[in-house]
């Protein structure tokens, strides 16, 4: 049985790849100080005019002339000062230079003075030579110091960077109960940083992209060779290589230019904040793309049931793993159909609510002026405005409007008559089971997707929600993610790969990586492991 | 392209719109019956009674109050125009789906409940679970009848119906699917229960001091629906009811036992003893010679002793067979009494003989099928009956 369909999209239509020239040649006619492939001159004072004439009416780019050694060679040294370790910068660089270059047993003649200067002053991890003057640019704009000495085409780009960034904390939208507590920041060496620690093998691959004609984001796409799909890397790449923008900042913006299919509700990539969750979907053969100034990294293929599941089912034993797996699938449902259900059921099919709920109904309904469906979405409305108002309001405040929303809102309304009880009761528990889900971007397609099927449920009751679902369900099968069907190990069906679906299995039980990424290399760990077995 | 698809849902979505929710009844407009009546009038027209419950409003702090009982009525030609001649005076939009209790008037019920079931099963209103059952005055008494304990007068009944199903086995109410069943077959009649009221002075009596003096003052004469025994229809028609003890052995004969308790005397009548049943299991065979037809009831019954009024040892095995047989003679006394019922005095087939020989026996049926109403009078029935008592209850020996 074939386990994958991969029908890729292609990359590129021949219109879109001319309007992409166009704008590279504007965005080239623009800057009028183009010096592609311009290189360095021999002459210190030409490099520094040009670089002068570059960094006009940037005043945080310093420019720092000395001289060295007996010849009294001319030397320059130019960084951001913001952006740059400046102690690193004295200690390693001027101070080594300048008191040490005087020594008499250093010949700093002509011809060799670069690489004595490379091998034994500069007192620094990353070196690089470069000849051009646009890489003398970028690396100066990448936080690099960039040292030139006269009567000499190379000049040296020192990683002096020393960038700023908050702490590692815990992780805002995925928090745990049990499990590491740490989550990513904006900062992608922090991020790599914390992914290499937890996978220490050379098989990690991450190869490096920069996206954006403005930003230059670092872009770092990490798998682990010998385990993830070939041919889900290249296409990767390719997708990303695709990408002609202004500017990257935030790792959502690389998601919506990537993703298989645009329009449809539902995230077909996984944004995660938690380290461990990207090495373990590593160690599967998923691909993780990390971008610098995003703590969530983009995880891929993504399929319908890693949106319903949580790094704790790992971390506790299996029992309540799986029992929190069905909480949340029913939790799904719930939130995505109960109102509709309620409408439904309330307009069309009263023979099917049970007579003492019934009589409850007809009488908290008993001074609603509106149809149940006007007031389902009323509440629904009020309840996203008053979920939206508590997020985007500064944290004091945030509270006092969940307070006035929730308890003067609700109660009022219900007490003037606009809206029942029971619909408070059912736009409650709904908010709530969305919360649920442990995905941010899977519960808000969910939010979305509950106003089109409570009009279907108002307009043709169940059937109306029949159809809803079985249009949502066909739409779910033909989704693909990065090529792989967003409903596998259901549609196509592996069984085997069931173990991590609705139930957890035990983890000495799922000896084998997910078969519908990679065919090869599925063995993950020694059978037998069960504890207290004589096998 | 993408003009196109915008259209194309543009249309849609109008077309949703459009719909008008066809079919929708808000819960507001609803009024939810939950029994019907059935009677016929004199000048040959349909009488229909129905309870309706409307919840009134909510109270302050938003808990819905004692809900409101509405009871309207309406004649028409056949009860489909009764039916909707309902609307001259219900406020609400009447919604059958929910009725619970189908009563029908002792008059109807002898000419005949057919075109009733018929209409009753061709709408896709009235649920299969509705429980039917016939009154010896009319239904529209019945149903005026207030309610005595309960919120209103079909909870009171239907509490008394599931009492009935549960542990009493005095009445056999059968439900709407069972009739339509027995009528299709139209090989027997069947039994269902008899439902009336009688005026009362004490059935209930509050254990609130307040509540019993306010009640002593408006005691008199207040009626009270009950059910007991069960009325015998032959085809669509009644022909007469039988009384507790009767419907006891029908219930015993057609295997529906789910709890019964026979009280019987033994030791030459000195002592008395209560048995309950646990379980029960009758057999039917029928055995054919010549044109005489005899038919063999095997029953096994196993219980428990619920009440015994005698100082006799029940550890000896010997006292308990003398139990276990006066038991049986009891039980198969009833069943004499009420198979000579069904033969001599009502003439109809209710026990299930005919319908025995139609499923085991068809070659005879064929022969003797169309004359089974009077061959059914003449058939001899032979009783065989097993007790067991398995079980003493906590004790074993009377505690006295």
């Amino acid at each position: 049985m074939s386990k994958r369909f991969h029908t890729f999209k292609k990359p590129i239509k021949p219109k879109d790849l001319k309007s992409t020239k166009k704008r590279n040649t504007q965005i080239k006619e623009n800057n009028k100080n183009s010096l592609d492939n311009q290189k360095l001159s021999e002459c210190l004072e030409e490099n520094l005019e040009a670089l002068k004439v570059m960094f006009k009416d940037c005043f945080d780019v310093k420019f720092r002339e000395f001289i060295l050694g007996k010849n009294k060679s001319r030397c320059l040294l130019v960084y951001i000062k913001e952006i740059v370790d400046t102690n690193n910068i004295n200690k390693n660089i001027l101070h080594s230079l300048m008191l040490h270059s005087e020594d008499d047993n250093v010949a700093l003649d002509e011809e060799s003075i670069m690489n004595t200067i490379k091998n034994k002053f500069i007192t620094i991890g990353g070196i690089r030579e470069i000849t051009l003057l646009t890489e003398a640019v970028q690396d100066i704009l990448d936080g690099k110091c960039v040292f030139l000495i006269s009567d000499s085409k190379i000049a040296l780009s020192l990683s002096t960077q020393n960038r700023q960034h908050r702490p590692i904390g815990e992780p805002i939208t995925e928090s745990v109960v049990k499990g590491p507590l740490e989550g990513f920041t904006e900062a992608i060496n922090v991020n790599i940083s914390q992914i290499r620690r937890r996978l220490k093998t050379p098989n990690l691959k991450m190869e490096k992209l920069e996206i954006g004609k403005l930003g230059r984001t670092q872009v770092v796409i990490s798998y682990i060779k010998g385990v993830a799909d070939t041919s889900i890397i290249n296409e990767v790449r390719e997708r990303l290589g695709r990408i002609d923008v202004d500017l990257i900042n935030d790792s959502g913006e690389i998601e919506q230019l990537i993703e298989d299919n645009t329009f449809s509700p539902f995230p077909q990539i996984i944004n995660t904040e938690r380290p461990d969750i990207v090495s373990a979907s590593l160690s599967e053969g998923k691909i993780a793309i990390l971008v610098d100034g995003s703590p969530f990294v983009l995880i891929l293929p993504a399929l319908f049931v890693h949106f319903l599941s949580s790094s704790e089912d790992y971390y506790t034993r299996f029992y309540f793993g799986t029992f929190i797996r069905i909480l949340r699938y029913i939790a799904f449902a719930i939130a995505l159909f109960l109102p509709s259900i309620y409408v439904a059921m309330t307009t069309y099919h009263q023979e099917m609510i049970p007579i003492p709920l019934l009589t409850t109904l007809i009488a908290v309904r008993a001074a609603v002026p509106f149809p149940a469906v006007i007031e389902a979405l009323l509440m629904e409305f009020t309840f996203e405005v008053l979920r939206e108002a508590g997020i985007r309001l500064p944290k004091p405040i945030g509270q006092a409007v969940s307070i006035v929303g929730a308890l003067i809102l609700g109660d009022v309304a219900v007490s003037v008559g606009i809206v029942s009880n029971a619909m408070v009761i059912i736009v409650a528990f709904t908010g709530i089971t969305s919360f649920v889900i442990p995905k941010y971007n899977q519960s808000i397609s969910i939010r979305l997707l509950r106003f089109p099927l409570m009009i279907l449920a108002g307009t043709f009751g169940l059937f109306g929600i029949i159809i809803g679902f079985l249009f949502l369900l066909l739409h779910l099968a033909s989704l693909r993610s990065f090529g792989v069907p967003y409903l596998s190990p259901f549609a196509p069906s592996s069984l085997s790969d069931w173990k991590d679906t609705f139930i957890r299995f035990p983890t000495w039980f799922m000896t084998k990586r997910p078969g519908f990424m990679n065919k090869k290399n599925l063995k993950r760990m020694k059978k037998h492991l069960r504890p207290n077995t004589n096998n | 392209m993408i003009k196109k698809a915008f259209i194309l849902i543009l249309i849609n979505i109008l077309l949703i719109l459009n719909t008008g929710c066809w079919g929708k009844t808000e819960l507001n407009d609803i009024g939810l019956v939950t029994a019907t009546g059935i009677d016929s009038e004199q000048n040959g027209n349909v009488r229909i009674t129905v309870i309706s419950i409307t919840p009134i409003g909510f109270g302050t702090k938003g808990e819905p109050e004692r809900s409101n009982a509405w009871i309207g009525t309406a004649t028409g030609k056949t009860f489909a125009d009764a039916k909707r001649n309902l609307s001259e005076v219900a406020t609400k939009n009447l919604a059958w789906s929910h009725n619970k209790l189908i009563i029908i008037g002792e008059s109807l019920a002898k000419k005949g409940i057919g075109d009733i079931i018929n209409y009753l099963s061709r709408s896709k209103e009235f649920r299969y679970e509705n429980k039917i059952l016939i009154t010896p005055t009319t239904a529209y008494d019945i149903l005026t009848t207030p309610a005595d304990i309960e919120k209103n007068l079909v909870s009171e009944i239907e509490g008394i119906v599931n009492n009935i199903k549960e542990e009493w086995s005095k009445s056999y109410i059968e439900n709407f699917k069972d009739i339509v069943v027995n009528l299709c077959e139209k090989k027997s009649g069947f039994v269902t229960g008899k439902i009336y009221y009688y005026e009362t002075h004490n059935t209930t009596i509050s254990t609130n001091r307040g509540e019993f003096d306010t009640m002593e003052s408006n005691r008199k004469g207040r009626s009270v629906a009950i059910i007991r025994g069960s009325s015998v229809f032959k085809n669509d028609k009644l022909v007469g009811w039988i009384d507790g003890t009767e419907t006891g052995a029908y219930i015993l004969i057609t295997d529906r036992v789910k709890c019964r308790t026979i009280t019987t005397n033994y030791n030459d009548g000195r002592d008395s003893l209560s048995f309950t049943f646990k379980g029960s299991k009758s057999k039917l065979k029928a055995q054919f010679n010549k044109n005489k037809i005899s038919f063999n009831i095997d029953l096994k019954v196993n219980g428990k002793i619920s009440g015994l009024y005698t100082g006799q040892n029940i550890r000896k095995e010997e006292e308990i067979k003398e139990m276990e047989q006066a038991i049986s003679d009891t039980i198969k006394n009833n069943l004499r009494k009420t198979v000579l019922k069904a033969q001599k005095e009502l003439k109809t087939d209710f026990l299930g003989f005919g319908e025995h020989i139609f499923r085991r026996h068809p070659n005879h049926w064929r022969e003797i099928g169309d004359r089974w109403d009077d061959i059914f009078q003449t058939i001899e029935v032979n009783y065989n009956v097993q007790v067991r008592i398995d079980r003493s209850g906590m004790i074993s020996n009377p505690a006295k």
